[in-house]
């Protein structure tokens, strides 16, 4: 403001001097221009004077006078001096006040002047007159009779009056005074006579004579003394003076208006110049925004006052599908028409919201613009152009395209803490969830986890391929959402794993639920490709209270609640118990894995036979059947299947099995080759729950048996029943066909778990082997003996032999007889051997048989 | 920005031009030639004569003219609309060989002789007391008089504009002011000059045009003084004498002395009965005569001047050959109807 002020002050002040300057010197110029016309006015009323007075004085010398002339210039005269007080001179008369002082002096002696001249014309003619009318007047014969005293009276009085009316000097006035007077008595005594009248006449004319002749002179030196021609010199010099004053002043004028003037060029040329920088930097500021706004990803749209627009960069208008040349005066709101996400409805024009509080209006969510291809949301910014000291200009709009960034970072987000094949959330955004519990604990709420391991998903993603894993999963999270309640979270927290977090539940839920997501898996069957699976999952439980510190705690609790839930077999339930022994006995598991994976990789198994006896009334007879058993050879040491549970824990049961079959196939078919006895010889070979589900494993059987050309006659498989019923389908699935290639088979530990004997009747096994915990006290103990023999006859009627375990002693032999349990097994019949050992003692057997003083007095046939 | 050098480009001639009229200017005084532009020429043949004949010409403005005409005859220029100009002033057709009777009545207070307008542009003095200098003063003061046009200017031109406006525009470019009225009809009034009376073609030259007794009584006319006041173009109407310069007893108490004349307008004792010298144009035509009309005829009138003014007793061929002269001067005109 400011610098805008000073210029401004100084042109207007220029102006203003120059404006002065131009009028004054304007005025001079008038006064220049009146110049010749005043002198000539002047000089024309000088001789207008001039001839005044000398027709005067003429007319007083003319016996035949014409006052025409005289009265003309008269006339012209007044006329002049009019014209000096009239419009025309103004600026004459204004030039100085001795001017205007001077013309109405010379008025007043023009006027005094005619007023003389009237009288002197008067008394001119009247003289004339009565000279005239003494000379003619008087007839001849009227002064026939007169006296001669008379005569010379009249003689004198005429001839001294005209002498006088001629000359009118002092003794002739006085001989006229002194005639007069004899005259007027004379005409006393001729009363009657009829020279009276023309003597009367002749003694008027004399006293006219007399007493005008007096006055011409008198009035003539009056009017001559009248000062109008030096009055119009005065106003001549008076006007001369001035008028060189004037041009004198003129002068400074005129010099002061060029020196302003070419300051107020200069002032000019400068204010141009500069103008001309300043525009050509406003244009390339101007070019500069303009690129720059062109130039920025958002969309600037600027408007004026009225929210019409006037500017749009190419951002804006490809947001608004408008161009910048088509919207210009259009109003924001048809250009582009805001709606909320909120209410569906147009949000006001921001532009004018701005500009009425007159303050930076945000709307940074939930704004969108309609468009034909789709709604476009967008983060826009109002802010008044001008304002603070200045008046508002305007209003510009800042817009972002939030669809793409918004939907882009919706993704992220949802990404960074969802799972991408599920829709669940993940991992790490559950465990936030879980640790805020943690954090904010609430004793209230009784928040319970549940963690859900599917089994045998690997063998789905093997035979069905990732994609096939992909969609069994989305099946998996689809069924467990159904059961969910609202307040429920669920989690894949890992490749096959589920969690479910509840923050506010009851204690029996626990229980319940793991049940309910249980029997929903369960009822699961996933097809692909024309195979159809069973699905089963271990679940475990735990209850999130103070006595967990942190998110890995928990994890882990879960997980080894799914672990001991596993150990006792696949879709199985545990709940998290805290318990230090627990977790001793994993790390104690956890020891066992690398030497049972060294031992695979070097071979270090050995297997061992036991036999299986026939039992009989009086005894056993001689077995044609034993038990693989699997013994670790490490540091020359053999170590009892202690590592099994490690094993199974780690899932390395699979590859151990796999390494049994292989071998016990091997073996068998040396023992052909050799012809050794061996080859009429059956064996029970272990199996755990994993290899059972595993699909694979049936084709490795296969696969087995076709290389080493194994009679499957002599095979028999041994699973428990708690890995049967674990998997039961898949057991069933498993035995029917191993089965079919003529293996047999047996269910290992039978009423050791959760046995059931409606489980039998689905299980088409050859062979029963009854928990050696019921056989070893059956001697002693009548239960104990009473479930044996209900579990040979439940076997009986199912058809299956049954194989009593842990057979001790020959007393349990005997009881077994009774009871008629087919075959027995345990150290009261032999201790297990390796396998080459077992085959050299038999065939040492075999040749004491045949040769009786060797044989041994336990066995008979 | 260009203002400096423009007006030094208009300054410098107007100086120059300035200059140079000035140098003229001097120029023509030292010549001796008139100044003013006066064009007026001298005569010869009537220098030496006490009467100049009506000019021939006069340069005059026919829309002013027709204008002053017009309103000449409008009865609204009184204040009660029943008077124009021409109420008393008529303008009839003159014919120099038959002079009209009767034509000067009486007006005003003190009563005195209504003039025929009839030259009037070339008088000096207006009214028989020499009131008006100019015939616009005349008019100006004709509009006001009680005994006149009784009305005021305002009320004048209110009456008049509806009707006079667009022709008074027309002519000055504006509505109607004072000035224009006064300014047309006196333009009118100059148009009613009457040049060719048979004086006037004898002192333009033509001498035969008179007859032998005229031309005596002309002289006469001048030699026993008439022409010292009945001088000039009008024969009178240039300056004031007494009435009644020579009297005699008995008559002091003459009733036409009562009226004092421009001692009304002067208060000085020396103008008591003092009038205006009126004009002997068509003389013939406007008896009867003196400012109260108590001269019946000219011949009377011849007469009474001879004794009142002049101190003589006029015979009567004296008296008969004046009448003569005077007759002279009639001239003809049309007359002006409205």
């Amino acid at each position: 403001m400011k610098r805008m002020l000073m210029p401004t002050i100084a042109g207007a002040a220029t102006l203003v001097l120059l404006s002065f300057l131009y009028y004054q010197a304007q005025r001079v110029d008038e006064i220049n221009a009146g110049q010749a016309s005043v002198l000539n006015l002047l000089q024309k009323a000088q001789n207008q004077e001039n001839r005044i007075r000398s027709s005067a004085i003429q007319v007083h010398y003319e016996r035949l006078h014409n006052f025409d002339h005289m009265l003309e210039d008269k006339r012209a005269l007044r006329a002049s001096v009019a014209a000096m007080q009239g419009e025309r001179f103004e600026i004459f008369r204004d030039a100085s006040t001795g001017v205007a002082h001077y013309i109405n002096r010379l008025r007043n002696l023009v006027d005094e002047r005619d007023e003389l001249l009237l009288r002197f014309m008067r008394s001119v003619v009247l003289v004339k007159n009565a000279v005239s009318g003494m000379a003619y007047g008087l007839e001849k014969e009227a002064l026939v009779d007169a006296e001669p005293e008379l005569l010379d009276l009249i003689a004198r009085f005429r001839n001294t009056l005209l002498a006088y009316s001629s000359n009118p000097t002092t003794p002739l006035s006085e001989q006229s005074e002194v005639l007069l007077e004899e005259l007027e008595a004379a005409l006393y005594e001729l009363d009657d006579s009829p020279l009276y009248q023309p003597l009367m006449y002749r003694l008027q004319h004399g006293q006219v004579i007399f007493v005008e002749r007096a006055r011409i002179d008198q009035l003539l030196r009056q009017i001559l003394r009248i000062g109008i021609p030096e009055h119009i010199d005065r106003i001549m010099s008076s006007y001369l003076a001035y008028h060189e004053q004037q041009e004198h002043v003129s002068s400074h004028y005129r010099m002061g208006l060029y020196v302003t003037g070419s300051l107020l060029l200069v002032f000019l040329i400068g204010t141009l110049i500069r103008l001309r920088f300043t525009a050509r930097h406003l244009l390339s500021e101007k070019e500069m925004a303009q690129v720059t706004l062109r130039s920025i990803g958002d969309g600037v749209i600027t408007t004026d006052l009225n929210c019409c627009i006037t500017f749009m960069n190419p951002v804006a208008e490809k947001l608004t599908g408008v161009t910048m040349d088509a919207a210009r005066g259009q109003s924001l709101t048809s250009v582009m028409a805001l709606y909320s996400e909120i209410t569906r409805k147009p949000v006001e024009d921001p532009a004018r919201r701005c500009l009425e509080s007159g303050s930076v209006i945000e709307l940074t969510q939930h704004i969108y613009l309609p468009r034909d291809d789709g709604n476009h949301h967008l983060a826009l910014t109002a802010a008044p152009i001008g304002g603070g000291e200045h008046k508002n200009l305007g209003a510009v709009l800042v817009i972002q395209d939030e669809g793409e960034n918004r939907v882009l970072a919706e993704q992220l987000t949802y990404q960074s803490s969802h799972d991408s094949l599920t829709g669940l959330l993940n991992r790490l955004t559950f465990g936030e969830r879980v640790q805020s519990l943690l954090l904010h604990p609430d004793p209230k709420n009784l928040p319970m986890l549940w963690h859900i391991d599917l089994d045998h998903f690997s063998v789905i993603n093997d035979i069905c391929g990732s994609k096939g894993g992909d969609i069994f999963l989305r099946q998996v999270s689809e069924k467990l959402k159904g059961l969910l309640s609202k307040h429920d979270l669920l989690s894949r927290v890992g490749g096959d794993e589920f969690a479910i977090l509840r923050q506010c539940s009851e204690p029996a839920d626990a229980l319940n639920m793991a049940c309910q997501l249980r029997e929903a898996i369960n009822e699961m069957r996933f097809e692909w490709d024309g195979d159809v699976f069973d699905i089963s999952a271990t679940i475990g439980v735990v209850l999130i209270n103070q006595d967990y510190c942190d998110l890995s705690e928990v994890f882990m609790a879960a997980k080894s609640a799914v672990d001991s839930a596993r150990e006792d077999g696949r879709n199985n339930i545990c709940i998290h118990n805290k318990d230090k022994r627990d977790n001793s006995r994993k790390h104690e598991l956890s020891l066992w894995v690398p030497r049972i994976k060294r031992a695979l990789e070097e071979g270090r198994y050995r297997l061992y036979l036991q036999s299986i006896a026939p039992v009989g009334a009086h005894g056993y007879a001689r077995p044609t059947h034993a038990e693989v058993l699997l013994r670790m050879e490490e540091n020359g040491k053999i170590i009892p299947p202690i590592f099994i549970p490690a094993a199974e824990e780690y899932n390395l049961m699979p590859q151990i099995d796999r390494w049994v079959v292989s071998q016990v196939c091997a073996y068998i078919a040396k023992a052909q080759e050799e012809g050794a006895e061996a080859k009429d010889f059956s064996f029970s070979v272990n199996l755990s729950g994993t290899s059972v589900s595993d699909t694979f494993f049936l084709d490795f059987i296969r696969h087995t048996f076709a290389e080493f050309d194994t009679p499957t006659e002599q095979i028999c498989f041994e699973i428990t029943e708690t890995a049967a019923i674990h998997n039961l389908q898949s057991a069933v699935v498993f035995i029917e066909a191993v089965r079919a290639m003529g293996c047999q088979f047996a269910l290992d530990d039978f009423g050791s778990g959760m046995s059931s004997f409606a489980y039998l009747k689905s299980l088409p096994v050859d062979y029963l082997k009854i928990d050696g915990a019921f056989v070893k006290e059956m001697a002693n103990d009548p239960v104990q003996h009473g479930i044996v023999e209900a579990i040979n006859w439940v076997g009986r009627t199912l058809g299956m032999q049954t194989i009593a375990e842990f057979v001790e002693n020959d007393a349990i032999v005997a009881c077994l007889g009774e009871i008629g349990v087919d075959f027995a097994q345990g150290y009261g019949i032999d201790q297990p051997l390796a396998w080459d050992e077992y085959f050299r003692l038999r065939a040492e057997a075999v040749a004491a048989t045949e040769h009786p003083q060797t044989a041994s007095g336990a066995v008979t046939e | 920005m260009s203002v400096l050098p423009k007006r030094a480009a208009t300054w410098l001639p107007a100086l120059l031009l300035s200059v140079a009229v000035l140098g003229q200017v001097g120029a023509d005084a030292a010549d001796g030639k008139d100044l003013a532009g006066d064009t007026t020429i001298r005569l010869s043949t009537s220098a030496h004569e006490p009467v100049t004949p009506i000019p021939v010409s006069v340069v005059l403005d026919s829309g002013k003219v027709a204008l002053g005409h017009a309103l000449f005859f409008d009865r609204r220029l009184s204040g009660d609309n029943t008077r124009s100009c021409a109420g008393c002033h008529q303008l009839p057709p003159l014919k120099a060989s038959r002079p009209l009777e009767g034509m000067s009545t009486l007006q005003g207070d003190p009563p005195r002789s209504v003039p025929l307008l009839y030259n009037s542009g070339v008088l000096f003095w207006y009214n028989w007391d020499g009131r008006y200098r100019t015939l616009e003063e005349v008019i100006s003061g004709a509009v006001t008089q009680p005994d006149k046009l009784a009305t005021t200017w305002k009320a004048l031109l209110a009456r008049v504009e509806a009707d006079y406006a667009t022709r008074f525009a027309a002519l000055y470019g504006q509505g109607l002011t004072v000035e224009q009225v006064t300014d047309v009809l006196a333009e009118f009034l100059r148009s009613l000059n009457t040049p060719n009376a048979r004086f006037d073609r004898f002192l333009r030259g033509e001498s035969n045009v008179l007859s032998a007794d005229e031309a005596s009584g002309y002289a006469l006319f001048k030699e026993i003084g008439c022409s010292s006041c009945h001088s000039g173009v009008a024969l009178g109407g240039n300056f004031f004498e007494r009435f009644y310069i020579y009297d005699h007893a008995g008559e002091e108490s003459e009733p036409r002395l009562q009226d004092q004349g421009r001692y009304y307008l002067t208060q000085d004792e020396s103008d008591r009965n003092v009038f205006r010298v009126p004009s002997l144009r068509n003389v013939a035509h406007s008896a009867p005569y003196f400012h109260d009309g108590s001269a019946p005829d000219l011949e009377e009138a011849v007469e009474e001047m001879g004794e009142h003014q002049l101190g003589l007793v006029l015979t009567e061929e004296q008296r008969r050959l004046l009448v003569v002269f005077l007759q002279t001067l009639s001239a003809d005109h049309q007359g002006v109807k409205p």
